[in-house]
């Protein structure tokens, strides 16, 4: 098993770091669309 | 003469622009012409160059945001996001540019010996990498801005691969063939990031939060580097005559 997560641990990182990505897009979209919403009315 | 630090700024910008657009264009050379022949060599050289003269005017354009006189962008009022993102970011970046390039290209030059790349130089610049981007996302803690620590993860994801495969004891044979291309599309999605996100964005400045924008380089880059990776995935079972002596 450790030599399997050695010998593709670049497809790893790179699972990681795509999905951090579009985490971060993610993100930065519903915090965009949140600011641009009119406030609620209590 | 250089005497204003102002103009000195304007100098690197110019010199970063110029840099930037030759490792954009000549990035894609190598990528499409036949894997290790003489123009992915060539124009593999000449992008990477490019690309670490980009970084390092990168980090002289940050180094000068952060340290530099203050009438610079006065528009901006937040010095501190301003310092957090075109300073101690940009650093970050300039130096995770850098480490790409040098490390791509020395898994190359050394893949008949790992050694080499335990040396106190090579450790230096990963040290380096790790030191900017621990502050980098401490800092973007600290203002709240969670985006910075993110980014911050991802060298941090990549220099712990990376620091793996020098230090491995038994990696199978042609292992630097995928820590190569993934090294050096990492520079190039950092860089295409930083094209779209800061300069070509300056064209159409309504979408700077286009978080689309943000994401295309990533996803081809990553699509791309996955693809290389299953095909040059390593295999331990290989026929004698196809094992590296």
């Amino acid at each position: 098993m450790s030599e399997w997560i050695g010998d593709n641990i670049g497809i790893i990182e790179m699972a990681f770091t795509g999905a951090v990505v579009l985490g971060l897009c993610a993100w930065q979209y519903w915090q965009v669309r949140d600011a641009g919403k009119p406030p609620k009315d209590e | 003469m250089i005497a204003h630090p102002m103009h000195l700024f304007e100098a690197l910008v110019v010199l970063h622009v110029i840099a930037g657009a030759t490792g954009l264009i000549a990035f894609w050379v190598p990528i499409a012409a036949r894997k290790g022949g003489p123009a992915h060599r060539r124009w593999g050289r000449i992008g990477t160059y490019a690309f670490l003269a980009a970084g390092t005017l990168a980090i002289g354009m940050a180094l000068l945001s952060l340290y530099g006189p203050e009438q610079r962008l006065p528009v901006i009022t937040d010095r501190v996001l301003f310092a957090g993102l075109f300073g101690w970011m940009m650093l970050y970046l300039g130096m995770l540019t850098i480490g790409f390039a040098v490390y791509g290209l020395a898994v190359v030059r050394h893949r008949a010996n790992r050694a080499a790349l335990r040396g106190p130089l090579y450790q230096a610049m990963f040290a380096a990498v790790i030191a900017s981007a621990l502050w980098c996302g401490y800092f973007g803690l600290s203002i709240g801005q969670p985006l910075m620590a993110a980014v911050a993860l991802i060298g941090l994801a990549a220099v712990a691969t990376q620091q793996f495969y020098v230090w491995r004891q038994a990696p199978p044979p042609r292992a630097h063939v995928p820590e190569h291309f993934r090294a050096l599309l990492g520079m190039g999605i950092s860089a295409y990031t930083a094209f779209l996100s800061v300069g070509l964005i300056r064209l159409v400045p309504d979408h700077v939060f286009n978080p689309l924008i943000w994401a295309i380089p990533s996803i081809i880059g990553v699509s791309l580097i996955i693809r290389f990776s299953l095909g040059a995935r390593p295999t331990r079972r290989q026929p004698p005559q196809q094992q590296e002596a």
